[in-house]
């Protein structure tokens, strides 16, 4: 092209002879995010202060690197925008330590010194718990964490278990074609060994499909209890829902355990005499119910027999029996102590073997003279939570009745255990993989992945996590016999 | 191949099953992030491509055809490998960055099928270089006339002042700030030659000399002639500049996606 002519012309006719450039824009945009957000940032690092007072103002800082938020619990002033709070060291992953320098309460998923188990061990706090995503979801919601290793466990290295392997949840084997499916529920059970006196209490796992009795030692019809007409109760017909005796505990996740004063009393008076409807034995020890029966039946004798309240001086020639006296005198003693004694006793046989305990309780006879009274109460131990391997929120369900799951109306009998069967919850849920008009439900929606009965969290070489796991066993809050020490707390209950 | 990429992702994307939802830091999501950067350095050599003659990388209009398909295959890669993440920060800049150069550069190609059918046919086989001799020749002959027919001040004014291209603004709008300096020796606009057109017309009208008549109507002809021709002639810059105006767009925010990449790639590993 002749750029004489346009030279003549003194005109600008192309692009390239305006003040427009490529170049220096470039250099410009290049050099200034590579300064903004790069350079400027990073030299900031180096000086606490310094980088503190960035990230607090519009200025180029290091929050200009964050990928998305924290999640809602981890935004507290220590570590929401402050990265080096987490990220200690440059081109280095979070470390397991820092995360638990905060949470060393973790507990792991299985017994580290038993399996070997290279995917689990290979893993950090954060290959699961992801930060800085969309959505803001700090515990992990897929199924996949649970069923990379449970669909074949002894794949995965666990050998010797219990655990069934499962793949799938709900509908997933009907509508997916999966091959192993969630097994049937099993109920963890108390169930007494030994004498009434010297019972222990040991935990069993029972298949519900097995029919499995309760073996509390209550006495309990929850079909009287709960007629459509009522019960008869001092006041009069008083008709019973399940929530007056069952209410949740404050996490909303159990019952509270069920007592005696709170749940029974207001209709089981524990009056022992007609005549005298204010009196009542104390629920509890046998042998104070003896004494009181004794103690209330010799004081009917004495006023019976004297017609009044005894003097002082009659009370203390009583009392002292005194030697040299007359036989007549003993005698009358003889009298005196035998007459409520044995009211007293028939009384109690009354009450401990035919109403007042025997309507609850089972009873039993102990004639080695070791107590007061012969008369033992079996100790009743309720079972408060029978699936202790599951989570299961009763107030995010409080919209359904409790009959749908917990047959409680046709029970007559305390022996029977009405925890619902899989099939009930697979009425509304579902696996994550289907729908059909169902709730999708992760593993994680009903399980733990951090077990409470596990040594903390942490590989066995860490000596931190070794000396952690070394002072719990010491103190006993761990496992023994399997049981879950979240068991422990929850499952038993005294009424 | 870019078809390809672009399907292969799609079908892994929609196959990959992540912890929480798609994200960069996935197996797929690094692997995606790979190849999107890759593909952002590989375009950027398009400019260095075009500057080395003696290269034997294929031809240009090898890379350039594959530049435009692979770039837009970037949309793609770069949206799966972000798994439509975005906020206030350094990746979603870069990413931003990026959509801007593809548009940019969508923008190129539409030019390229748009405006060089109407350039050749606004030229009628002319090139730029003989429109603008024809109005050198024709202005010649205006002065020449112009001095016989003693208007040498209002016709060399009106040459003078002619403006054709200017700024980068005057050349895409093909804007005409001509202007002449009138009788009353005062600047006045001269858009598209209008003014001096009717000052010669009047000027004609007043002349009973047949000589200056004949003198002043081949100055009207010249203009006339002039008239059409600046309008060919502006049509071409504006045509030209069209067709690389958006380069000035592309290429600048292309070195800024460079160094916004650059940073994203330097600060997730650093606060891995």
């Amino acid at each position: 092209m002749a750029n004489s002519n346009k030279d003549n012309f003194d005109h600008k006719v192309s692009l390239e002879q305006t003040r427009l450039s490529k170049r220096w824009p470039s250099w410009l945009l290049f050099v200034g995010i590579l300064s903004l957000f790069l350079i400027i940032p990073l030299l900031s690092l180096g000086d606490k202060d310094l980088a503190k007072t960035l990230r607090n103002s519009p200025l180029p800082s290091d929050n200009s690197w964050i990928s998305g938020d924290l999640s809602p619990p981890h935004q507290i002033p220590d570590l929401n925008k402050n990265c080096d709070a987490c990220h200690a060291n440059g081109f280095e992953v979070v470390q397991d330590t820092t995360c638990l320098s905060c949470h060393a309460a973790t507990n792991h998923h299985f017994d580290i010194n038993k399996h070997d188990v290279a995917k689990l061990e290979n893993s950090r706090c954060a290959s699961c718990h992801l930060e800085h995503e969309d959505p803001l979801q700090i515990v992990r919601q897929d199924d996949q964490l649970c069923v990379a290793c449970h669909n074949d466990m002894a794949e995965t290295g666990v050998a010797n278990t219990d655990l069934i392997d499962v793949d799938s949840f709900g509908s997933e084997q009907k509508l997916r074609g999966t091959k192993k499916p969630h097994p049937a529920f099993k109920v963890s059970m108390l169930q007494p060994n030994g004498l009434a006196d010297q019972t222990i209490w040991e935990t069993v796992r029972v298949a519900l499909a097995d029919s499995p009795k309760e073996q509390s030692n209550l006495v309990f019809p929850h079909d009287v209890h709960l007629a459509p007409d009522g019960i008869d109760a001092p006041e009069g017909q008083r008709i019973l829902q399940c929530n007056s005796c069952h209410l949740n505990d404050d996490a909303g996740e159990l019952m509270q355990p069920i007592n005696m004063v709170n749940h029974c009393s207001d209709c089981h008076t524990m009056v022992f005499d007609e005549t005298a409807p204010d009196r009542v034995v104390p629920h509890g020890d046998p042998d104070t119910v003896l004494l009181t029966l004794e103690e209330y039946y010799s004081r009917q004798f004495l006023l019976a027999e004297l017609g009044r309240e005894p003097t002082a001086q009659e009370v203390k020639d009583f009392m002292l029996r005194r030697p040299g006296k007359a036989v007549v005198q003993r005698e009358q003693q003889q009298q005196t102590l035998a007459s409520p004694w044995g009211k007293a006793n028939s009384v109690a046989k009354e009450i401990f073997e035919q109403t007042t305990c025997k309507t609850c309780h089972e009873t039993s006879i102990d004639d080695s003279g070791k107590h007061l009274s012969k008369w033992r109460v079996n100790p009743i131990r309720l079972t408060t939570n029978w699936m202790p391997k599951s989570d299961f929120d009763h107030l995010s369900h409080k919209t359904f009745a409790c009959a749908s799951c917990h047959n409680a109306t046709s029970s007559e009998d305390a022996t029977d255990v009405l925890m619902p069967d899989l099939a009930s919850c697979e009425a509304c849920h579902t696996g994550s993989r289907t729908h059909e008009n169902k709730l999708p439900t992760t593993c994680i929606g009903c399980h733990e992945f951090h077990l409470p009965d596990q040594a903390p969290w942490g590989k066995p070489t860490d000596s931190a996590a070794l000396r952690l796991n070394n002072s719990a066993l010491m103190n006993g809050s761990f496992a023994i016999k399997g049981q879950h020490p979240k068991t422990d707390k929850h499952l038993v209950s005294q009424p | 191949m870019a078809t390809a990429l672009s399907l292969a992702s799609s079908i892994a994307y929609y196959w990959h099953q992540p912890i929480n939802s798609p994200n960069g830091g996935t197996w797929l999501g690094y692997t995606l992030g790979t190849i999107g950067a890759l593909l952002i350095v590989w375009l950027m050599l398009l400019g260095v491509r075009k500057r080395s003659y003696n290269s034997n990388m294929g031809s240009v209009q090898g890379w350039t055809s594959a530049h435009v398909y692979l770039g837009t295959a970037l949309l793609l890669i770069a949206t799966l490998h972000c798994g439509l993440q975005f906020g206030y920060n350094i990746h979603t800049f870069a990413y931003v960055l990026m959509v801007a150069v593809i548009l940019s550069g969508f923008f190129g190609i539409y030019a390229y099928i748009r405006y060089p059918n109407l350039m050749t046919s606004n030229r009628s086989g002319e090139t730029l270089d003989s429109l603008l001799e024809q109005l050198q020749k024709l202005d010649d002959q205006c002065v020449k006339n112009a001095k016989a027919a003693n208007l040498s001040q209002l016709v060399d004014s009106a040459v003078v002042g002619c403006s054709i291209g200017g700024g980068a603004w005057q050349q895409l709008r093909a804007k005409d700030t001509s202007s002449m300096i009138d009788e009353n020796e005062k600047k006045v606009e001269n858009s598209n030659q209008e003014r001096i057109i009717s000052v010669l017309a009047e000027q004609l009208s007043q002349t009973q000399d047949s000589e200056r008549s004949g003198l002043i109507q081949n100055l009207l002809a010249s203009f006339a002639a002039k008239q059409t021709l600046l309008a060919r002639v502006r049509r071409d810059i504006q045509i030209r500049s069209i067709l690389k105006a958006w380069l000035y767009i592309h290429v600048p925010l292309s070195f800024g996606l460079l160094a916004a990449l650059t940073v994203h790639i330097i600060v997730v590993f650093f606060y891995w």
